[in-house]
């Protein structure tokens, strides 16, 4: 009885272990398709050329926001005249 | 199921809440790094470097191009501090601190590599971030493998989320808001509580979704700004993981789509450049796919895509507080008692939500006169707190990952409801954000601003 548990138990876990090296092997295959081959023209591209990130969620993990604050208000200013 | 946070249905809320519950130990974790922050007792917290070619050029530290240390030691100390404190909160929350320290260390080494998958340049450039890379890998195992039970141990989702969106409350800087004049906070503000309120009604009443807090979160995702957003909403609406996990999965591919197809698009129908930009600061989801996007149409564009989708940002404390209020209010409301008191909704409200709004407060109003501008933002947010903000979220997404399976996800998505949801309210935004657009940035209400 033990022994046929026990053959399950490890039957079961090689599946698991399988799925596993499947699940990885398509994880690297997305991650190598997006991260060396294709590459659209337009944003995406421009974003690689100029080593732009286009990962932050927020604001503040901009680097170069304060820049486009002061920038944005500088326009404003000239919109309005002054 | 599970939620992202139970709240007490009891009316005396005691003291001892104040160490036995997690949202409080949420705010105590997060004042502690403030502290830590403010004192100049945490001077720099360790950020993932980006790479080419070779994955360990994450753990090197490069100025002006040349290699000037690495991370590994600042790193091991942020795993120490991270732990250690909230070691402390689940001593207290009487939970077993062993277990959960060796859950945490492989969550903490799990988060490493989802960070390091996000920040490979090209990667990068896509803008598949960490929370991404995070619920990926966390999926891959939970329905894989299964997630084994000593690892759940340090899955603390909630706990990691509630710290990290109170340390959130420090990047909501209401005083920025008063610098940066009316076009951009008509275009960011006047449409977002309308397409919020839209969606959920059509969510509700229209499509009849059952999951009130789905159909919010998709909301908030769509209307505000995605991946914080959905974090926020989905905390103070009680939403289930797999449906954060639903609402991020979304509002990350429809980002990469319209941060693709959106400059092209503007050029090509010959709209203004400015009002274009900011139709993308109002309507693209993520904060860094809008920078893209608007650098895409010139210099200025990007300026106003950046400011429009940073006055957006600072509206998620608002939103979350309003979220959490008609919860309490309304959605979970005592049925014998359809007009619960002050008292009431106090006891009830999630903590942490007033923590967040505390954090901004102080950061906006008490810490920016008393210390300035340039070293709150650049010392405290920019070298601590925001850094350590993004390492909690980054272990709250690949701990969602790990809870999370396919079979629940799949029912969410029964008939297409939520992408159906998320289709129709992100069309509806962005006519109206482009309505707005036009009234702020092409001469009517305000002065052109070029």
């Amino acid at each position: 009885m033990v022994g046929v548990r026990g053959d399950f138990m490890a039957k079961s876990n090689v599946k698991k272990i399988l799925k596993l090296v499947a699940g990885l092997c398509g994880l690297s295959t997305f991650f190598a398709i997006i991260a060396y081959g294709f590459c659209p023209k337009g944003t995406i591209e421009r974003n690689v050329r100029e080593e732009i990130d286009a990962t932050p969620i927020f604001y503040s993990a901009v680097e170069k926001m304060p820049s486009l604050e002061k920038g944005y208000q500088e326009l404003l200013k000239i919109g309005d005249g002054k | 199921m599970y939620s992202l946070h139970r709240r007490s249905i009891m009316r005396n809320s005691p003291w001892s809440d104040l160490y036995k519950k997690e949202d409080w130990w949420a705010i105590w974790f997060a004042f502690v790094v403030f502290a830590g922050a403010v004192a100049g007792i945490v001077t720099k917290v360790p950020k993932i470097g980006k790479w080419t070619v070779d994955p360990t050029d994450v753990f090197l530290t490069v100025k002006d191009g040349i290699v000037t240390g690495n991370i590994f030691i600042s790193l091991m100390f942020l795993w120490l501090g991270l732990g250690l404190l909230t070691l402390i909160g689940i001593y207290f929350m009487k939970e077993k601190p062993g277990k959960y320290l060796l859950g945490f260390t492989v969550i903490f080494i799990l988060s490493i590599i989802s960070y390091a998958l996000s920040h490979q340049k090209q990667v990068a450039a896509w803008g598949f971030g960490y929370a991404f890379w995070g619920l990926v890998v966390g999926l891959l195992i939970s329905n894989t493998t299964g997630t084994p039970n000593w690892m759940k141990n340090g899955v603390k989702t909630e706990m990691y989320i509630k710290t990290g969106l109170v340390l959130l409350g420090a990047e909501i800087l209401f005083n920025k808001i008063l610098q940066l004049g009316g076009p951009g906070l008509f275009v960011a503000w006047f449409v977002t509580p309308i397409v919020i309120i839209f969606m959920f009604i059509y969510g509700v009443k229209a499509l009849k979704i059952k999951s009130k807090s789905l159909v919010m979160v998709i909301a908030a995702a769509t209307s505000v700004c995605g991946v914080s957003a959905a974090i926020a909403a989905a905390a103070a609406s009680n939403a289930k993981k797999d449906e954060l996990t639903l609402a991020v999965g979304m509002s990350l591919i429809f980002t990469v789509i319209m941060m693709i197809l959106m400059p092209p698009f503007i050029v090509a129908v010959g709209l203004d450049a400015i009002i274009g930009a900011a139709w993308m600061g109002g309507t693209i989801d993520s904060t860094g796919a809008v920078v893209a996007a608007g650098a895409m149409l010139g210099a200025d564009a990007e300026k106003v895509a950046a400011v429009v989708k940073m006055i957006q940002n600072i509206l998620i404390g608002l939103v979350a507080f309003f979220i959490a209020l008609y919860w309490v209010a309304k959605v979970e409301r005592d049925q014998d008692n359809p007009k619960p008191s002050f008292k009431e909704i106090w006891y009830r409200m999630p903590k942490f939500i007033v923590g967040f709004l505390l954090s901004s407060l102080l950061f906006s109003f008490v810490l920016i006169p008393l210390m300035g501008a340039d070293i709150v933002e650049k010392q405290v947010i920019g070298n601590v707190t925001e850094v350590v903000r993004n390492w909690l979220f980054c272990l709250a997404f690949v701990s969602i990952g790990l809870e999370s399976n396919f079979k629940e996800l799949a029912g969410q998505m029964v008939g297409g409801k939520p992408m159906i949801l998320y289709v129709v309210g992100q069309s509806f935004n962005l006519v109206l954000t482009l309505l707005a657009a036009w009234l702020a940035f092409g001469g009517i209400l305000w002065p052109k601003v070029m």
